[in-house]
């Protein structure tokens, strides 16, 4: 069974926005709104200070609640671990936001682009229909992060090992100038996540609800 | 007169079903007022039924280390501010007194 998932080392972390942009540019996300987003605050009382930086996506929860909240089925996790929204059945309810403790599901009131004055950019006029299912969103739906999954699916498709290059992983992964941020099969002792976690003091957020969250952090 | 009380149940019958083809064509009003707003289903419940004040769940702000992607969002709608999570878990989780258990538990 695989089940992809990420590590993410809070350490190496230095909150340059680069997995934001790449997540924004890679999935049409509608402006205002982050599928993948950093936090930041302050630790430590002053000479000994330091700043914390907690980049937070979707947790692709092994138990998730948005999934049993929706009441029409419009979420669902697949054989690979990956919670997405089926845009066609969503109807805009959102105890899916109300569910989730990350914080980390959006909904689109209204459509917007980039520079309401001047009209829409190239890529924004790309037709629904050219898009892959998982981006073609509309106002009165929720969204957040797929994970990529429209490149996963597409290495998947090619025969490739999804998170061995450039193209097969999520577009916040390989931007990350820091190494911070690892995809791979949690469920392969084996790879570089699992390896991750069982050698560093890696943990998941919120644990308290349950949730089973198949992003780590390494802290 | 009988003229007048059918055009008025007419026009009544007409508001009716404008106003409901408003709601729904927001996509917040199908699913017998299924939604977060104001007098829909998900306040309902939980301040009429379950009896919650505001205050219990919509506080004045987060702490600073709070994890929580929508933490920054001003509230608008889909974003109400920021929202004590934690009232959520005791009676949602596994083992909570309601039927909707959307938590495990921690160790689960």
């Amino acid at each position: 069974m695989v089940k992809y998932g990420l590590v993410i080392d809070r350490e190496r972390c230095i909150g340059c926005r680069s997995c934001v942009v790449a997540c924004k540019n890679e999935n049409f996300v509608q402006p205002g709104n982050y599928w993948n987003f950093v936090l930041e605050y302050e630790q430590g009382e002053y000479p000994n200070v330091s700043r914390i930086f907690v980049p937070v996506n979707c947790q692709h929860c092994e138990n998730p609640p948005c999934v049993k909240a929706c009441p029409v089925n419009a979420i669902s996790k697949n054989d690979k671990g990956v919670v997405l929204i089926d845009y066609d059945k969503c109807e805009g309810i959102r105890y899916c936001i109300a569910a989730c403790p990350y914080g980390v599901i959006h909904y689109i009131d209204k459509e917007e682009i980039l520079y309401p004055d001047e009209g829409k950019i190239p890529y924004e006029e790309i037709p629904a229909e050219d898009r892959h299912p998982l981006h073609r969103k509309r106002p009165g739906v929720s969204e957040k992060c797929t994970l990529c999954w429209h490149r996963i699916e597409k290495a998947i498709n090619e025969g490739k090992e999804p998170g061995s290059d450039y193209d097969t992983s999520p577009a916040c992964v390989p931007v990350c100038p820091a190494g911070a941020r690892h995809f791979g099969d949690l469920d392969d002792p084996t790879s570089e996540v699992s390896r991750l976690i069982a050698t560093k003091r890696a943990i998941q957020l919120n644990k308290e609800y349950g949730t089973r969250p198949q992003v780590y952090y390494v802290v | 007169m009988k003229l007048k009380v059918a055009t008025l149940c007419l026009l009544l019958l007409v508001a009716i079903t404008l106003s409901a083809g408003y709601v729904g064509s927001m996509g917040m009003g199908g699913r017998g007022g299924a939604g977060l707003e104001i007098g829909q289903r998900y306040h309902n419940i939980h301040t009429m039924q379950v009896g919650l004040e505001c205050s219990n769940c919509h506080i004045s702000e987060y702490a600073p280390d709070y994890v929580y992607q929508r933490k920054y969002k001003l509230p608008v709608r889909g974003a109400p501010g920021p929202v004590d999570r934690g009232i959520c878990l005791g009676c949602h989780k596994e083992n909570g007194p309601t039927s909707k258990k959307f938590y495990g538990t921690a160790g689960g």
